[in-house]
């Protein structure tokens, strides 16, 4: 029923002013994007023109074609480096929740001596510079027989991601209300099934969130993977682009940014369809029952 | 929620268990070369497979994996490969390199024992460039001495001929081209702080009776010469003439965008100019009136190879094959080691004989004898910066940088 | 007898759930942990055929003494520092304008997050580009153009800009990491307490301080702390746009270890005394952070 009522011209009003600050919000990160974009459809002389265009002059595909067709498809097979570093991404984010979501359960939920000291001794981890455990964790790797394997990334990866999770999923765990547990029990429940079957729903929001930052600290690492994978084909992106593109004697920007473009989309496409689990709501109504 | 875990943990270990290498029949002798040469643009990526591919061919119970890394990791990785002993059979090095590869434990084989006289004798005299602290460390694959290339336009407007006969008519021509207008250099300096800015700093201090270390590996920054080359440079920075800061690729972007005079490159440019979009017929090569350091792309054979006399095959192949000579040559302009294929009609051009005859000057410089090159570089190179920045008096900080040098040294 | 067997039964199964992730941590960290600290008493050069030579606390005597040392931790903890103050404050206005339903919220939500996607080495080197001065990087032509400056500006290359320009490229490219997290933690904020708020009159002030702040709380100290250490570790976008200078004003922590234990001559011991040193600074930094940030929690 539409009124006229002020209160309700207030809240228009509001929304907009909100909406029109999200779409100026959206400047920040887009900026640089579209600068990115627009390079990859120029010529590499065109990229240094002086005056610099904004707009290509000459618009071409051919950065493009070089990554999809071209040397750098039969001879390098540049997409090869796509695959990896989803399969690799992925990976690490599906072992990572496996892992940690029991154990942030058993850190928010149940009560046992040196919790705390335990939570420091993960986050131990953590800080170590990487550039000390490299030659160790090659040398592991060769033993193990993990050189140039997908495992073998994933689980030095792990190394980072498992206290991370462990330590958010806990903090989203905490957000839920033990009365929840409590009803569960009283529904019958054994602890396990409290846990998988009315919990777990509750942290949609934090799982999806965990999964996203798990998924790019994967995505974006460098030097471990440059040292686990003596293999061009099991390389990953950054390693990929950064080999092929910035040589001995040139760097080819065109080429990078189109790259760039092709390795950003699919992962915007796979969060577009995670934000969707990133909406919570399920809590007011469990606990009214 | 439980079978989906389930679900997920059987598909993740399928999918692992889809990727762990396969190992391979165990009847061929497996041989491992590495160089970035494959994994660039460069059109190695795809004739250099395919020659190898040939020699293949000539020794059937070989196969041989050809590996890419790139120029940027290739010190690291490699390191990082010999310390863990999985190097590979034969790999690629540059000469910025050679000093830490060859002094390091357990990591190449000195080829002297692999070079008989005859083959020395074929090979143009840059070979030695692969030489280091009485062992020849790698067979140099490309000798890439350092030339003035100029771009002819800019020469021919400011009225300088573009082939300096000593340092200062080179001066002298940089500060003419300059004056053609504010955004344009005279000549371009590799400024940043890295290995090659240090390596090539020397071409200019050398007629200046310059250099980092002496003769005795003792730091020698303070000594007259360098002083007088460092403040030539500032005041050259100071007047515009030399950009400041830029390190190598982006000069030669520059360059090809027609803002620069002169700058000191290797073999390699004919290729970088025409990815970037140059005319052959826009900038030319003229001999450096005094010594220079190589820029060679060198190959070594690993201490740690299982099939060292196969691996020096195929690294002589590499080296000698006049096909893959001609078609590096045709690609990127390096230049063929043995010295009766220049007798080839594409050689025969005013390029080459330019590069040839600079390689009879070519000279290391003393800091490539010591094992803290890279740390004693960076010193340098930042306090030459602090100088450019105007943050330091050029005859105060070279003296404090002496000790600094002895310093690491010592270490 | 109860009492002790619920005990028992909750050590048990935290156990169980807790030891794959144990394991695995345990089992990555010991050995580099102990070789690190073992190494740190010891002059070892990789390249060097001399080996390892047993040097007592010289290494450490050269860290304290080294002003190299403690620049690099000054610019570590402003660049640290910054970037996680940056990131949160971009992210909480961010997290708070898109807390409402509306269409296409969630693909303009994925739109924040593309920086973060963007590889690291490829934002360095965007950003290397768009700050370039003699090819007139875009920032460059665009500021002469509004008539802000009058000549190019060497961002990279001007030893007081340097740093606020990878920082600057770091807040961008990291802020979707803590806008996350927020944005799932407001999600999280149950309804009733909004809808209480409301009903008690509070405006939208209020309501942040009072109800929105506490529920968030505890997960933006975890966050924070968490991208402290993370960032701590964090070289790519500064070694690729700078590798460290110019006159190591961007030199942090990471890269001085990498330049001294992993380039040139490899100076395993004493990059492994600054490895050390980087430990005993976190842990007491994030003992002492979370229990002063954290008060009033658990």
């Amino acid at each position: 029923m539409k009124t006229r009522n002020p209160a309700h011209t207030v809240r228009t009003l509001r929304r907009t002013v909100r909406m029109l600050l999200v779409v100026l919000a959206l400047v920040i990160p887009l900026l640089p994007i579209f600068w990115m974009l627009v390079t990859s459809f120029k010529p590499q002389p065109e990229i240094f023109r002086l005056p610099p265009t904004v707009l290509p002059l000459a618009p071409t595909l051919k950065n493009y074609a070089a990554i999809v067709g071209g040397t750098l498809a039969t001879s390098i097979n540049f997409l090869r480096y796509f695959r990896n570093s989803f399969v690799v991404a992925l990976g690490t984010v599906i072992t990572t929740l496996m892992f940690s979501t029991p154990a942030a359960y058993a850190f928010s939920r149940v009560p046992f001596r040196g919790k705390r000291s335990f939570i420091y001794v993960v986050l131990v981890s953590q800080m170590l510079p990487v550039v000390l455990i490299l030659i160790p964790l090659y040398r592991a790797a060769i033993s193990l027989r993990l050189v140039s394997t997908y495992l073998g990334l994933i689980i030095p990866y792990l190394m980072f991601t498992l206290p991370f999770s462990i330590w958010m999923l806990k903090g989203y765990f905490d957000t839920i209300p033990r009365e929840l547990d409590e009803a569960a029990k009283v529904d019958g429940c054994t602890r396990m099934q409290a846990m998988l079957r009315v919990i777990m729903p509750n942290v949609k929001p934090g799982l999806t969130a965990t999964a996203i930052v798990t998924f790019i600290m994967a995505w974006d690492e460098y030097i471990i993977s440059l040292t686990i994978m003596d293999k061009n084909s099991m390389r990953t992106l950054p390693v990929g682009m950064i080999q092929t593109f910035v040589g001995e004697f040139t760097i080819k920007w065109g080429e990078m940014m189109a790259a760039s473009v092709m390795a950003t989309v699919p992962v915007v496409l796979l969060f577009v369809f995670l934000s969707r689990y990133l909406i919570g709501g399920l809590v007011a109504g469990a606990v009214k029952g | 929620m439980a079978r989906k875990f389930s679900t997920a943990l059987v598909f993740f270990v399928l999918f692992a268990a889809l990727f762990v290498p396969t190992t391979f029949a165990a009847d061929k002798v497996k041989l491992q070369f590495c160089s970035w040469m494959v994994a660039e643009q460069s059109g190695g990526e795809v004739w250099l497979p395919e020659r190898i591919k040939e020699w293949e061919k000539s020794h059937p119970n070989v196969s041989v994996e050809v590996i890419p890394l790139g120029w940027e990791d290739t010190p690291s990785k490699i390191t990082l490969q010999v310390q863990a002993g999985n190097a590979p059979d034969i790999f690629t090095i540059e000469s910025l390199w050679l000093g830490k590869f060859a002094a390091m434990p357990r990591a190449v084989e000195d080829l002297k024992g692999y070079m008989d006289a005859d083959f020395v004798k074929s090979l143009v005299p840059a070979y030695k460039g692969g030489e280091l602290g009485g062992k020849m460390a790698g067979l140099v694959w490309s000798p890439n001495p350092w030339v003035l290339v100029y771009n002819k336009s800019l020469a021919a407007k400011a009225g300088v001929s573009g082939q300096p006969r000593d340092f200062n008519d080179f001066v002298a021509q940089g500060r003419a081209i300059h004056k053609l207008g504010a955004d344009i250099f005279g000549m371009g300096l590799q400024l940043g702080v890295d290995e090659y800015s240090a390596d090539t700093f020397h071409i200019i201090s050398w007629p200046n009776g310059g250099d980092i270390l002496d003769n005795n590996l003792k730091a020698a920054v303070s000594s007259p010469g360098m002083v007088k080359t460092v403040q030539l440079v500032k005041d050259l920075v100071d007047e515009k003439v030399i950009p400041f800061g830029e390190e190598v690729r982006n000069l030669r972007t520059l360059f090809a965008s027609g803002k620069v005079g002169f700058f000191f490159e290797g073999p390699w440019i004919a290729g970088v100019l025409d990815g970037e979009g140059m005319s052959r017929d826009a900038w030319g090569v003229s001999a450096w009136p005094g010594d220079v350091q190589p820029a060679s792309h060198i190959l070594m054979l690993s201490q740690q190879s299982k099939n060292k006399a196969l691996a020096w095959d195929l690294m002589k192949y590499i080296v000698t094959d006049e096909t893959t000579a001609k078609e590096y040559f045709k690609r990127t302009g390096l230049l063929p080691m043995v010295k009766s294929q220049y007798k080839d009609p594409q050689y025969d051009t005013p390029y080459v004989k330019t590069f040839l005859a600079q390689m009879a000057t070519l000279k290391n410089p003393n800091v490539w004898r010591s094992p803290r090159k890279l740390e004693i570089e960076t010193a340098f190179c930042q306090d030459l910066q602090k100088i450019l920045l105007g943050q330091g008096r050029v005859a105060d900080t070279l003296k404090a940088l002496e000790p600094k040098i002895a310093d690491i040294l010592k270490q | 007898m109860v009492a002790t067997r619920r005990e028992l039964g909750n050590g048990v199964f935290a156990f169980f759930l807790i030891l794959p992730s144990f394991l695995i941590i345990i089992l990555v960290i010991v050995y580099p942990l102990v070789n690190a600290i073992v190494t740190s008493f010891f002059r070892y050069l990789v390249t060097d055929a001399q080996g390892m030579v047993f040097v007592g606390f010289r290494n450490y005597a050269r860290m304290f003494a080294s002003q190299q040392f403690w620049n690099a931790l000054a610019h570590t903890v402003v660049y640290v520092g910054g970037t996680v103050v940056g990131e949160l404050a971009i992210a909480f206005a961010l997290a708070l304008l898109v807390n409402v339903r509306f269409r296409a919220r969630d693909f303009i939500n994925s739109l924040f997050f593309v920086p973060w996607i963007i590889p690291s080495v490829v934002v360095a080197l965007i950003t290397k580009f768009l700050f370039f001065d003699h090819f007139h990087g875009v920032v460059n032509v665009v500021l002469k153009q509004l008539g802000i400056i009058r000549e190019f500006v060497p961002w990279l290359k001007d030893s007081n800009l340097a740093m606020p320009t990878v920082l600057l490229a770091t807040i961008w490219k990291m802020f979707p990491f803590m806008f996350v997290i927020i944005y799932a933690g407001l999600q999280a904020i149950p309804e009733e307490q909004v809808e209480a708020g409301k009903i008690d009159g509070a405006n939208a002030f209020r309501r942040f301080l009072h109800i929105t702040l506490p529920n968030l709380r505890e997960i933006i100290v975890l966050a924070t702390t968490l991208e402290f250490i993370w960032q701590f570790q964090y070289m790519t976008v500064i070694w690729a746009t700078t590798q460290g200078g110019p006159i190591d004003t961007t030199t942090t922590l990471p890269v001085l270890i990498y330049r001294t234990a992993f380039l040139g001559g490899m100076d395993m011991g004493y990059g492994s005394t600054i490895g050390v040193f980087w430990l005993v600074f976190l842990l007491a930094f994030s003992v002492l952070y979370v229990r002063v940030a954290g008060r009033g929690e658990e």
